[in-house]
């Protein structure tokens, strides 16, 4: 289990390089992180987009085009159905998202999850550091599903679990997180709760063990965190949820967010387009020990 | 962009008169000592209500000292609503019923309640609001347009005139099969006709990152004078604001404080995401929101 992305990134320059599909690398932040990459031995990038795109912003670096592989694939949904396509018959270990709006790589994922591993379900999976949490933590699913039932949550959860063994945390604690608000549906809440914790009994998502509690406030009456006892995975309700929480642990309280989709069994890094070198950095990291084959 | 720090609504509440508040429910020690801190920095006039309150060791008289927590609560509405006291502490924790009791305050007021917590964030020191973190599950374009009718006097009674609002969504983009995308780009829109006032801009949807970074913004084709110079948040939901709330107070710290809006008179009350020591900040809040002085 890490404590934080350093000791992540350390891990992962033991475990690089990795071979890995970078799709649409034609921008600066993008490119920079692709080569410092390279160049720390994390990854062998394969860059795939626009050839005459890509070899623009390689020159910016003082690097020839010819360092590194291109696959020349302007139309955009072409080009991520390839980076996929790479990533399942094991080309590459995964695949990074550059400069291309995150819906065009959902959607290839999701067709590939339909058409391999039906029982299955893509999700985004966020990990974050915070200053009070002296370990990596992760938030659910921000990205993919707008409104998940419960037999959606049991596979997002499933991801999650098997996210979190790979990041060396065997048992992990799972809180299916709501808000403490006055009125609600809470007796559909508290249906959805007891059939997770039954599922997760009954080993359904892997090992792992659920809170309790549905809230911070509960978990920790006396307004004090513990690491110990804090989740190392949040389910959140739904998108609105998950998007905006993951988005405000580093854009308003300072932590770091790092975000990955996965699904059929593939990894897929999703920072966002305007994170910089240096969180993509951290995200290649990621990449490489969440797809190490057993996790580490 | 001028810092803030949450003692700055305490300095605000010093400015104005003296206000009667009448503090009704179950004996509370933080509400009781935030309510006497108060008094002593003369922006609060306690009126302690309720047989609870017999314990107290005060000089000042205790009123319906026959009744239990919950008769007290009622006769400090009616309280309010004689113009014997100016505002109500309900030292419980928020429940439905009270909400009901509260929205029979003044039948003037038949709009949307709506919690707003305010800090500054942690980054910038920047005053924030956010809302609605804790009363309508899952609001309505009608609810949410209320919602930031009720929001807009709060941030003007904490300096800022003209706020600038971002509807939140996951995503910059209007995406029919994302209902808060819908909401707030006709909320939007309404902005840009001047609905919500002449200089008051709403912006959305606005994904978080856009929200908080203009650059960001500007990377995704957002071109706005709210990016990065956010006022307000208004929540797709109760639940993203609810659990956003939570993880501010609970891993990043933040004081947050908080007011209950759309009552017709101030209502002092604690949310569960706020610390004990926030009451005398919500009481400085409500005093800060009598209109008269």
């Amino acid at each position: 289990m890490y404590q934080n992305f350093k000791e992540l990134e350390e891990k992962a320059l033991k475990l690089g390089p990795k071979p890995v599909a970078v799709l649409f690398p034609d921008s600066p932040d993008v490119m920079k992180a692709v080569i410092e990459g390279a160049d720390k031995g994390l990854i062998k990038p394969i860059l795939v987009g626009d050839r005459t795109k890509i070899e623009i912003t390689t020159q910016q670096f003082n690097i020839k085009p010819e360092d590194f592989k291109i696959i020349d694939e302007k139309e955009p949904q072409k080009a991520s159905d390839r980076c996929i396509d790479m990533a399942r018959t094991g080309i590459v270990a995964f695949v990074v998202k550059g400069n291309i709006i995150t819906s065009y790589l959902y959607r290839s994922l999701i067709r590939h999850t339909k058409t391999n591993t039906p029982d299955q379900t893509p999700c985004t999976l966020c990990f974050h550091q915070a200053d009070n949490i002296k370990k990596v933590f992760l938030i659910t699913d921000p990205g993919v599903n707008i409104n998940p039932d419960v037999s959606i949550k049991r596979k997002i959860l499933k991801n999650a679990v098997n996210a979190q063994h790979r990041m060396g945390c065997k048992n992990p604690k799972i809180m299916i997180i709501s808000a403490d608000h006055i009125s609600g549906s809470k007796a559909k809440k508290q249906n959805e709760t007891d059939i997770l914790r039954q599922l997760a009994k009954d080993n359904k998502m892997g090992e792992c063990r659920l809170s309790n509690t549905k809230n911070l406030n509960s978990e920790f009456p006396n307004h004090r965190v513990e690491t110990d006892d804090f989740p190392d995975i949040f389910l959140v309700p739904n998108i609105d949820a998950g998007n905006i929480l993951v988005k405000s642990i580093d854009h308003l309280g300072g932590g770091v967010r790092q975000c990955v989709t996965v699904g059929g069994d593939i990894t897929v890094l999703t920072p966002s387009r305007s994170d910089r070198s240096v969180d993509r950095i951290l995200n290649l990291s990621l990449g490489i020990i969440l797809s190490e084959p057993g996790g580490v | 962009m001028e810092s803030f720090h949450i003692k700055n609504i305490l300095k605000f509440a010093r400015r104005k008169k003296r206000k009667r508040i009448v503090v009704a429910g179950n004996y509370n020690s933080a509400a009781v000592d935030a309510v006497l801190q108060s008094q002593k920095m003369g922006f609060g006039n306690p009126i302690f209500c309720g047989k609870e309150f017999l314990v107290l060791k005060t000089k000042e008289t205790i009123a319906f000292d026959n009744c239990d927590a919950a008769c007290a609560l009622e006769k400090a509405v009616d309280m309010v609503n004689n113009s014997k006291a100016d505002i109500l502490l309900n030292t419980n924790p928020l429940t439905s019923e009270f909400l009901q009791l509260a929205a029979g305050i003044n039948n003037l007021h038949s709009r949307v309640m709506n919690y707003i917590n305010i800090f500054a964030s942690p980054k910038e020191q920047r005053l924030t609001l956010f809302t609605d973190t804790l009363i309508n599950p899952d609001p309505e374009i009608s609810e949410k347009i209320d919602i930031i009718h009720n929001t807009i006097p709060v941030a003007d009674v904490l300096g800022v005139k003209d706020p600038n609002i971002a509807a939140l969504a996951p995503v910059e983009f209007v995406n029919p099969a994302i209902r808060s995308t819908m909401d707030a780009a006709i909320l939007s829109k309404m902005s840009q006709r001047g609905q919500f006032g002449k200089n008051v801009a709403v912006e959305g949807p606005l994904a978080m990152d856009n929200a908080e970074s203009a650059i960001a913004a500007k990377q995704k084709g957002v071109e706005s004078i709210v990016p990065g110079n956010v006022d307000i948040y208004l929540f797709p939901d109760v639940e993203s604001a609810n659990i956003t709330a939570q993880f501010l107070s609970f891993v990043f710290q933040v004081k947050l404080c908080g007011i209950l809006t759309g009552t017709g008179i101030p209502v002092i009350v604690q949310s569960s995401l706020e610390q004990n020591n926030s009451w005398i900040y919500n009481i400085a809040l409500a005093v800060l929101m009598l209109k008269a002085d």
